[in-house]
């Protein structure tokens, strides 16, 4: 079995949990040995059968036969996260994918490391979707859709054909997106929304039809990355 | 038109769903978006759009509040009662 390591004790903790039980339920696959966190709150709290054993740096003293899931994550944080992937500097093939299964995905489509897709979803023909990106369940990944790094999908979330989401963006549950539509990194649509225009970098919008709320600065590297990435995924 | 006014009109509105502790105050100071607000953004929405269909109304004319636009601002226009009256006044003045 792969021992595995969660980076982040917060609530997607106990959602990779049940992931871990469900995908083990068919064929024993993997075996939970630690939690890390941050918040020294939770430190030496007990997590089902584990116990939170300090700050998300201790990781790098572990074993490398062990394999990681990062589970921190959420519309506020959605910048912080590349910040905290660099700080630990832990090549994305220590991360393990997790996949539900009852997921279904296209044997033409790529899933990069770190990943984690929930129950129910479909990520439909030659899509690719790059390392940490999260998708809740029951969502529809649409085809020749590209997925940049450490995205964030709610619940229910609806792509249709050549769908471009940036790095590091948050989309709410229950929202759909059109045809072609680029959204730039470190957006965040609000849950619910129809996107049918492209959306510029950090902007936070909601609705149908769609308000601009609020914007955010997003890191240049972050912008500078995504560029260079949607390009070479159109080349391949 | 006195778009404070039309503005108070649509906070009297919103406020019917609100408990009375977090209700928005009719000042021009008041808070409408941000964690100081008592709106979530889903709230700031439904302000925004009535307040559209409110100018409408009263001039035949649709502008278009929450665009890129009011992101392009050095200030957002939703961070106060008083930031959105002023960018509503120069929209309604182009």
């Amino acid at each position: 079995m792969q021992k595995l390591v969660i980076i982040g004790g917060s609530h997607a903790f106990w959602e990779i949990s049940e992931l871990i039980s469900d995908i083990n339920a068919i064929k024993p696959a993997y075996q939970v040995i630690g939690v890390y966190d941050d918040n020294s709150d939770l430190w030496g709290k007990n997590y089902g059968q584990l116990m939170v054993d300090g700050p998300i740096e201790k990781v790098k003293e572990l074993s490398q036969d062990i394999k990681f899931i990062f589970a921190i994550g959420s519309f506020r944080t959605r910048i912080i996260r590349s910040q905290i992937l660099a700080r630990l500097n832990i090549p994305d093939e220590r991360f393990e994918t997790l996949i539900h299964p009852t997921a279904k995905i296209f044997s033409t489509s790529k899933i990069k490391y770190g990943c984690t897709i929930h129950y129910g979803t479909v990520v439909f023909n030659h899509t690719v979707i790059e390392s940490f990106t999260v998708i809740g369940a029951n969502s529809v990944i649409a085809v020749a859709n590209y997925l940049g790094r450490g995205c964030l999908l709610g619940s229910n979330v609806t792509t249709t054909t050549g769908v471009q989401i940036g790095s590091y963006s948050f989309i709410g549950s229950s929202t759909s997106i059109g045809e072609h539509i680029e959204i730039e990194p470190g957006a965040q649509i609000g849950m619910g929304s129809l996107i049918l225009k492209n959306i510029k970098a950090g902007l936070f919008v909601l609705g149908n039809p769609l308000k601009v709320l609020d914007k955010i600065d997003v890191p240049q590297s972050i912008i500078d990355e995504w560029t260079i990435q949607k390009e070479k995924n159109k080349l391949n | 038109m006195d778009v404070l006014e039309l503005i108070y009109e649509v906070i009297d509105e919103i406020n019917l769903d609100l408990e009375p502790a977090a209700q928005i105050k009719k000042e021009e100071d008041s808070i409408i978006f941000g964690p100081e607000s008592a709106l979530d953004s889903m709230g700031l929405v439904n302000l925004i759009t009535l307040i559209e269909q409110r100018i409408e109304e009263k001039t035949d004319q649709f502008i278009a509040i929450a665009d890129e636009r009011a992101m392009s601002m050095e200030t957002s226009p939703f961070k106060s009662v008083k930031s959105l009256k002023e960018y509503i006044e120069v929209l309604l003045n182009e």
